[in-house]
């Protein structure tokens, strides 16, 4: 194989530069080992960096991180003016990962791009941060023809918000994510007329404040408990049948939408082909890695952060949860002997989908103990099922029953917005845990 | 209308929904403010794209902005009738012509609106 730069040795190889991938860069580089300043790299498959937000124009970016209200480009402005000033960061547009090797000296990323050819690199650790995708009418099995004007939210606001192409004059939009919404106002504005919103669920699966911003705004109408049931056009979409979910067979339930266009935003899958391939363990209830409280997965040296991790609903908890592993990677990366420590499981109980991490380090119970630190921290962020009122996180130690952690009454919480608690963790607690911990809402 | 009385707030992720015969049991000075304007005059930034003029094929040909303030919601379809008449011009030398925060339309159209470029070109 005829492959040049074969002999570059990174501290930090980066996978992906949208909001996780751009922040784990950023902290990697920050995070100096003593006096010798850790070498990153940060590979981008697309010709700009920032990812997804450069077609997410509408603000509500940064309310948490900045206390300032971003649009998606302000937002990955701020932290592509951050990388250019860092010298120990080399950044390579237009270069696509084929492989992550991992090794047990130096792991390996086997890319290629025009520019740089294909190269194999090394890296003593190696930040997973390739985002999600959408999913397809593939995924849905929708029955009907297959004309043209189907389209997933997410091309469509590609289409509409960078490269100035209209993707339909009357839309309908299958599921109430939250770029389904967005959509629909930004349609709407662009002089497109939404003739419905459709979700199978009884509720909106979106943001509530996208709800009311976006589809309450501009009275487009909302078919909750409803999904689309077939599909009509010859070579484009000229209809779309709608039905009530709990009354499919009745078809007085059903009702047929004219349309020339429908977006579907039926949900996002972690991008783990690369994690899969490079034997890394997953979750299946997140379709990401586990991962420790660094965010690192079951290889050691390899972490995963973002989107591919599992689908966050805010930006700011992206690049904050992707500091954590690009610091976490700069220090594996500089550590000569491994610090020993013992893992915890996080198990979620009663109305809980999935927690992150899945894993909570702490220090080994040896004469080193002592001097370590007395309390850690734990960040955990999950979702509920179903929308509940009036409830509370409850964490306890799965052996005792003690409870370590007891959250303030909220008076929802819904599926769509990930919940995070923050708790410490004392020694005694540490010492007493000897497997898992259990997460609750009640 | 009807009479709502409960408003979502929209100014943080939370999307606390607010009792409006009650604000003082708002407890957050953002979403008193929200619902007050909300009650009286609806006010919504606004965001959308210009086309670009010149951008050979460098980048996108639009470039996203924003309203400096958030403007009455009965002035959005206004305000998008005249940005779709409106365009930027690059200048062929420069590379970064267009930085972030730009004030791009000083009072667009007469209307007191100005737009901010979101973006750099």
């Amino acid at each position: 194989m005829n492959t040049n730069n074969t002999c570059d040795v990174y501290d930090v190889i980066v996978v992906g530069a949208g909001p996780a991938g751009l922040s784990a860069a950023i902290a990697a580089a920050n995070s100096a080992a003593e006096d010798s300043k850790s070498k990153v790299l940060l590979i981008e498959r697309d010709k700009t960096f920032g990812g997804i937000l450069n077609q997410c124009i509408h603000n509500g970016f940064g309310l948490h991180l900045f206390k300032k209200d971003l649009t998606g480009p302000e937002y990955a402005e701020h932290f592509i003016k951050e990388l250019k000033e860092k010298k120990n960061i080399t950044s390579w547009c237009n270069t696509f990962v084929l492989e992550v090797l991992p090794k047990k000296d130096l792991h390996e990323v086997v890319c290629v791009s025009r520019e740089h050819g294909l190269c194999t690199l090394k890296a003593k650790a190696i930040v997973l941060a390739m985002g999600c995708r959408e999913r397809t009418r593939g995924h849905l099995a929708l029955p009907g023809t297959r004309p043209a004007g189907i389209f997933t939210a997410g091309t469509a606001q590609r289409l509409t918000n960078i490269e100035g192409l209209m993707p339909g004059r009357r839309v309908v939009i299958l599921g109430s994510g939250d770029i389904g919404m967005i959509m629909a106002r930004r349609l709407t504005l662009e002089g497109a007329k939404v003739e419905a919103v459709v979700d199978r669920l009884p509720y909106v699966s979106g943001l509530t404040r996208n709800r009311v911003q976006c589809v309450d705004d501009f009275n487009i109408p909302l078919y909750l408990n409803h999904t689309v049931t077939f599909i009509k056009g010859n070579k484009r979409v000229e209809a779309v049948e709608i039905a009530d979910v709990n009354d499919l067979q009745n078809s007085n339930s059903r009702r047929l939408i004219e349309c020339d266009t429908l977006l579907l935003s039926v949900g996002l899958i972690p991008e783990n082909e690369l994690t899969e391939a490079a034997g890394i363990a997953m979750d299946a209830k997140t379709a990401g890695a586990l991962v420790d409280d660094n965010f690192q997965t079951s290889i050691p040296g390899i972490f995963a952060c973002g989107n591919v991790l599992h689908v966050s609903d805010l930006v700011d908890y992206v690049s904050s949860d992707a500091a954590i592993a690009g610091c976490a990677a700069a220090h594996f990366a500089a550590l000569t002997v491994v610090n020993k420590h013992n893992s915890i499981k996080v198990t979620t109980g009663e109305n809980v989908t999935y927690s992150v991490p899945q894993m909570i380090n702490i220090p080994a119970t040896s004469a080193t103990s002592a001097t370590s630190a007395t309390t850690k921290e734990v960040t955990l962020s999950y979702r509920v099922k179903t929308p509940l009122k009036d409830v509370r996180t409850v964490i306890t130690n799965q052996k005792d029953g003690k409870i370590i952690f007891e959250g303030a009454r909220k008076k929802i919480m819904r599926p769509g917005e990930m919940e995070r608690v923050k708790f410490n963790l004392n020694k005694d607690q540490m010492e007493k845990i000897e497997h898992s911990l259990l997460l609750e809402v009640k | 209308m009807s009479t709502k009385k409960i408003i979502t707030c929209i100014s943080c992720p939370m999307g606390c929904d607010c009792d409006t015969e009650n604000l003082e049991s708002i407890t957050c000075s953002a979403g008193r403010k929200y619902v007050q304007n909300e009650l009286t005059n609806p006010q919504r930034v606004v965001t959308t794209t210009i086309r670009v003029k010149g951008s050979n094929g460098r980048s996108s040909s639009l470039l996203p902005v924003r309203t400096s303030t958030a403007i009455p919601k009965n002035d959005i379809f206004k305000l998008m009738d005249l940005t779709r008449k409106v365009e930027v011009e690059l200048s062929a030398d420069s590379i970064s012509s267009i930085k972030c925060g730009d004030i791009i339309f000083k009072d667009i159209g007469g209307s007191g609106i100005d737009l901010i470029a979101t973006s750099s070109k």
